[in-house]
């Protein structure tokens, strides 16, 4: 009997592999899907919320159907946290549902990688669970199935939807393993709340949640600081808190990220939010930047990557509907090459296109630039926390104490601290010049007032 | 609410692959600088007891931040057997 050669073989029940498996079911083509965990969604975790437009494209009807938590229909809010203080940056929260017909939700993926595969799987897919892809089959110097423990998969095109650690990316030499540059951990625990209480305590109706991402620095065992990122959400009847640290600022910071989460938990802001509620699972993850350079290609010879594995991720670090949308991308170019009879690296070059029409090619671009520069905003934010608070902290004593022993008027210290380090020459000048004058005026009221 | 690390991985349940799926060439930790796996791991599997690195594989939440983060690629890494390692009830 020959050996059967299916037309696709999917590495990884996430997002995007689900997404491609689903796709190319639909597309009537011979498709195996495999996971390594017990189950899909297993080996997940999810950091933050997910991006349902993409999912509406393929499940229209996913609000009925699919493992939601609560949706996130306000928007989100930002702090900054200081040893005992927080400062909430200024944001919008909204009330008109018809503006956010498709609102993010909060889902455990365990429940929803699960039920988004079976989807693939009532679509057609073949599913096989616990099975580990361990090495590619390679023929004629094309890649040409992959090799697991329970036997060998032979296919026309390996589709690498494996996540960051990405298997099929390392032995068909499109990528190696990131850099600690280009990779955030983030440990996330689940905390048991009931319904009721997370409600009452977030101002919200059933159904609704919250998103709360909190900047915070960190004092280090080394003596280096460094920024550490959190977020609280709403699940229906659990809390998720996370801690998220890029790998060479928690290197060169040396304070491991479960300290920072207990730190967090001890804050008191976020101790009053979490009050009562008990541990009930722990989790870790790593999350690569968006479109960065450790990939050398995202196809070859019979192999593509999709998801985490080909680093498609926003610059808001988002990457739950890139993942359904770079593995719907990487299906229409499996379904491309199949109906041609060529699957070689020049014919999937066609996958760039259907990327560029799912929007990716400039998010990949935009997340790159992002990177580069690691944002305006974020960059104050990073080097600059306390003195954030400090200037909130004073405006705040100035307005209720009446303190005046500064040497430099607010305006003046906001320019020093936020402005001077990064704006260019024809901000700069003007702007040094209009606070000098207005220290001097502020320094006459206050003699007065003195 | 003052929760351990022994006690946040409790909260887990992992299946231990026979087949250890971490490898270290300690005679390359000898010489390593500031040994950063040590502060990386989130479940703190990573020791350094004077002589060597103490390492365990049960309890690891298989995100490969040590496999990242070593400068010396000591860590030899790959995932466990399928089936086996942690498995997430509420990921």
């Amino acid at each position: 009997m020959p050996e059967r050669v299916h037309d696709c073989v999917v590495v990884g029940a996430g997002p995007a592999g689900s997404a491609a498996a689903l796709q190319m079911a639909r597309d009537g083509l011979d498709v195996v899907l495999l996971e390594r965990g017990v189950r899909p969604g297993a080996k997940n975790v999810m950091s933050g919320v997910l991006l349902t437009q993409k999912l509406h494209d393929l499940v229209p009807d996913f609000r009925d159907r699919a493992p939601l938590q609560r949706s996130i229909t306000g928007g989100y809010e930002t702090y900054v946290l200081g040893e005992a203080e927080v400062l909430r940056l200024p944001g919008i929260r909204n009330y008109r549902p018809d503006r956010y017909p498709h609102p993010p939700f909060t889902v455990f993926r365990s429940q929803f990688d699960a039920w988004f595969a079976q989807e693939a799987v009532d679509a057609g897919a073949e599913m096989f669970t616990e099975t580990l892809v361990e090495d590619l089959l390679w023929e004629d110097g094309r890649v040409a199935g992959v090799r697991t423990r329970r036997g060998d998969l032979r296919a026309r095109i390996v589709l690498g939807a494996d996540g960051v650690n990405s298997t099929v990316g390392e032995k068909s030499g499109l990528g190696a393993p990131p850099l600690p540059t280009h990779v955030s951990l983030i440990v996330r625990e689940v905390l048991d709340l009931p319904a009721e209480q997370i409600e009452e305590r977030f101002n919200l109706r059933p159904g609704e949640g919250i998103l709360s991402l909190f900047y915070g620095q960190v004092s280090g065992s080394t003596g280096q600081k460094g920024l550490y990122y959190s977020e609280l959400y709403t699940n229906q009847d659990s809390l998720s808190l996370t801690v998220e640290v890029p790998l060479d600022v928690l290197r060169a910071c040396g304070e491991p990220t479960y300290e920072v989460l207990a730190a967090r938990e001890r804050h008191p802001y976020i101790a009053r939010l979490i009050q009562g509620a008990t541990l009930r699972e722990y989790q870790a993850h790593l999350i690569p930047w968006g479109g960065v350079a450790d990939l050398a290609s995202l196809f070859g010879d019979g192999v593509l990557l999709a998801g985490d594995a080909g680093r498609f991720v926003t610059k808001e670090g988002v990457g739950s509907w890139t993942a359904m949308a770079s593995g719907t991308a990487a299906a229409r170019a499996v379904k491309h090459a199949c109906e041609r009879g060529d699957s070689s690296r020049a014919a999937l070059a066609v996958y760039l296109d259907f990327l560029d029409q799912e929007g990716l090619v400039d998010t990949q671009r935009e997340a790159r630039e992002d990177w580069s520069d690691r944002g305006w905003v974020r960059k104050v934010l990073a080097q600059n926390p306390e003195r954030l608070l400090h200037l909130a902290g004073r405006y705040y004593d100035e307005w209720v104490l009446g303190k005046g022993d500064y040497a430099h008027s607010l305006g003046a210290e906001a320019y020093h601290d936020l402005v001077e380090p990064l704006a260019p020459w024809y901000v700069r000048w003007p702007l040094g010049v209009a606070f000098r004058l207005d220290t001097r005026r502020w320094r006459k009221q206050q003699g007065k007032g003195g | 609410m003052e929760v351990r690390l022994d006690e946040r991985l409790a909260t887990l349940s992992f299946k231990l692959d026979p087949e250890p799926h971490i490898v270290i060439r300690q005679d390359l930790c000898l010489a390593c600088v500031g040994r950063p796996c040590t502060v990386v791991c989130p479940a703190g599997l990573y020791e350094w007891d004077g002589a060597q690195i103490v390492h365990s594989c049960e309890g690891c939440l298989e995100c490969g931040s040590c496999r990242v983060i070593c400068p010396l690629e000591a860590i030899e890494w790959c995932y466990p057997l399928g089936g086996y390692g942690v498995c997430y009830r509420w990921g």
